[in-house]
């Protein structure tokens, strides 16, 4: 039980900031992230004796986030709105802080089921097929719904796209939608 | 709106290129949030498992599953067993308990002392995800491998001083005593091998028992809690578990359904309910057939809960599964509320 739960410690502390970053794509909020961080863990710690003979922990835990995230998104919908600018966006850690924020402000835009294959596919790095099978869709679903999901960002995204050429993939995009 | 497979036909290049910047966009959004690269500070982590313990405690039980030195299975197997006048089965005993410390000390886990080989299917999961149980960890004492006639009582070889302290391989022992509580025909009983010690002392007869009928295996899940064998155990109290929604839906697999908790006239509470297929974790590549669960928690705290399963398929699993759980919901009631588990202690 001891090396069970050094392994979970150990799960816990290298899964939980690049969770935590998935989340706040997800949500656009800090304190929203981190709730959802938390749940997602929390269960996968309940998972306890499991865990031990799960195949895939961190599919468990991306599609355990996924739900989370889909099923607070439900509840919570009529509270959410695009933001103007996101709450809690300090100060950037790296990157293109502005470019970064404008496209955070832009995923508050797309619906949630999009909003999560676009992070999974995007940002998780997961393939069509990967991004299907996590959240339990079909692969043509994936496709269709990071198409829409995708031209919807960059609608929103406008004028702050970083180049020409992404502004033509935009046209092309909700030509085929 | 053009149909998703509509995508299939649009040129690579464009949609490599529309990868190429959605991932960046993404990128740029990601990598730039106020957010430390590294790993969660202890505090982060603690937060998590302080606040997973007040939902186990409040809710129910997570256990890891019980592991036992097979030697000491064997051992306590041995004193389980059915006397050869079959007048032991205790079939309806009252679960006092018996145990002396010293049985429970022998009992105690013990990574080296493990002798169990590992099945391959322990890798699979296909435990409900809501009860006592939590077992398919404990170690496969000397092979049970077959139920030796469907009268048990009088089929069990005697109890065998040799065996206690050998561990001899043997019919004797918590397969054996499954064996002899299971209806005629349910089918060959083995235990399962064990994957994980737990921090606590498990009780002899919690485990995963194998159920082996026409080439197809279904399995139960067996956790038995005896304040005088193993009190180091978590558990719930009786008013934690009557507060217990099993069928809770956590969205992430399909739910539990027929959850009952009733008052038996004893003041035992018996919690049940089923679990449909497909309970196993995402990602999984097994599936998990359909179960029944049941759980009795006694007055003086003593607790029994099983869970039958139809098994496991696909890869990982344990080949062809029963068409229906091993049991019927009314045999495993009265399996959970047997007696005999505590005469082991």
């Amino acid at each position: 039980m001891g090396g069970h739960d050094e392994a979970l410690r150990e799960f816990i502390a290298v899964r939980r900031g690049p969770l935590l970053r998935s989340a706040f794509l997800l949500c656009g909020d800090m304190h929203d992230a981190e709730d959802l961080v938390q749940t997602t863990l929390v269960k996968v710690v309940l998972a306890g004796r499991r865990l031990d003979r799960i195949d895939n922990i961190e599919a468990y835990t991306r599609r355990t986030l996924m739900s989370v995230f889909i099923s607070s998104r439900r509840r919570m919908w009529r509270r959410e709105h695009p933001h103007a600018a996101p709450p809690d966006t300090a100060a950037a850690a790296g990157g293109d802080p502005d470019m970064g924020l404008a496209v955070r402000v832009a995923l508050s835009a797309v619906p949630p089921r999009q909003r999560a294959v676009l992070v999974l596919r995007y940002w998780e790095d997961l393939s069509v097929e990967e991004t299907a099978q996590l959240l339990g869709v079909s692969p043509g679903t994936v496709k269709s719904q990071s198409a829409r999901g995708l031209a919807t960002l960059r609608a929103a995204l406008g004028d702050a796209l970083p180049d020409e050429a992404a502004r033509r993939v935009t046209s092309a995009e909700e030509a085929r939608l | 709106m053009n149909h998703p497979d509509d995508l299939h036909g649009i040129d690579r290049t464009e949609q490599d290129s529309d990868d190429m910047h959605a991932h960046r966009l993404l990128g740029i959004a990601g990598d730039s949030l106020p957010i430390p690269y590294g790993s969660a500070s202890t505090a982060q982590v603690d937060a998590v498992l302080r606040h997973a313990g007040r939902i186990r405690r409040r809710r129910r039980f997570a256990l890891v599953g019980g592991s036992a030195v097979a030697v000491a299975a064997v051992a306590l197997g041995t004193a389980l067993m059915p006397r050869a006048d079959g007048s032991s089965s205790a079939l309806g005993d009252p679960p006092a308990s018996s145990a002396s410390p010293s049985a429970a000390a022998s009992a105690a886990p013990s990574a080296t002392a493990r002798t169990g080989t590992p099945s391959p299917s322990a890798s699979a999961t296909g435990a409900p995800r809501s009860g006592l149980h939590g077992n398919g960890d404990d170690p496969e004492p000397p092979h049970t491998s077959a139920r030796p006639t469907t009268t048990p009582k009088t089929a069990s070889p005697p109890p065998s001083k040799t065996a206690t302290t050998t561990g001899t391989p043997s019919t004797a022992g918590p397969a054996a005593l499954v064996n002899s509580l299971l209806p005629a025909g349910t089918g060959t009983v083995r235990r399962e091998a064990d994957r994980v010690t737990p921090s606590y002392t498990p009780n002899p007869m919690s485990g995963r028992y194998l159920l082996t009928k026409n080439g197809k295996t279904a399995y139960l899940d067996i956790t038995v809690v005896d304040k005088k064998v193993n009190a180091d155990q978590p558990r719930p109290t009786m008013a934690q578990e009557r507060a217990t929604n099993h069928c809770e839906d956590f969205g992430i697999v399909a739910p539990n359904t027929d959850c009952a908790h009733v008052t038996l006239p004893d003041g035992s509470l018996l919690s049940t309910f089923s679990a449909p297929g497909n309970q196993q974790e995402p990602g999984s590549d097994h599936v998990s057939g359909p179960g029944y669960d049941a759980w009795i928690i006694y007055p003086n705290g003593n607790q029994v809960e099983i869970y039958a399963s139809s098994g496991i398929t696909g890869p990982g699993g344990l080949g062809p599964r029963y068409d229906q759980p091993p049991l019927t919901k009314d045999q495993l009631a009265s399996l959970v509320k047997s007696g005999a588990w505590f005469k082991s202690s």
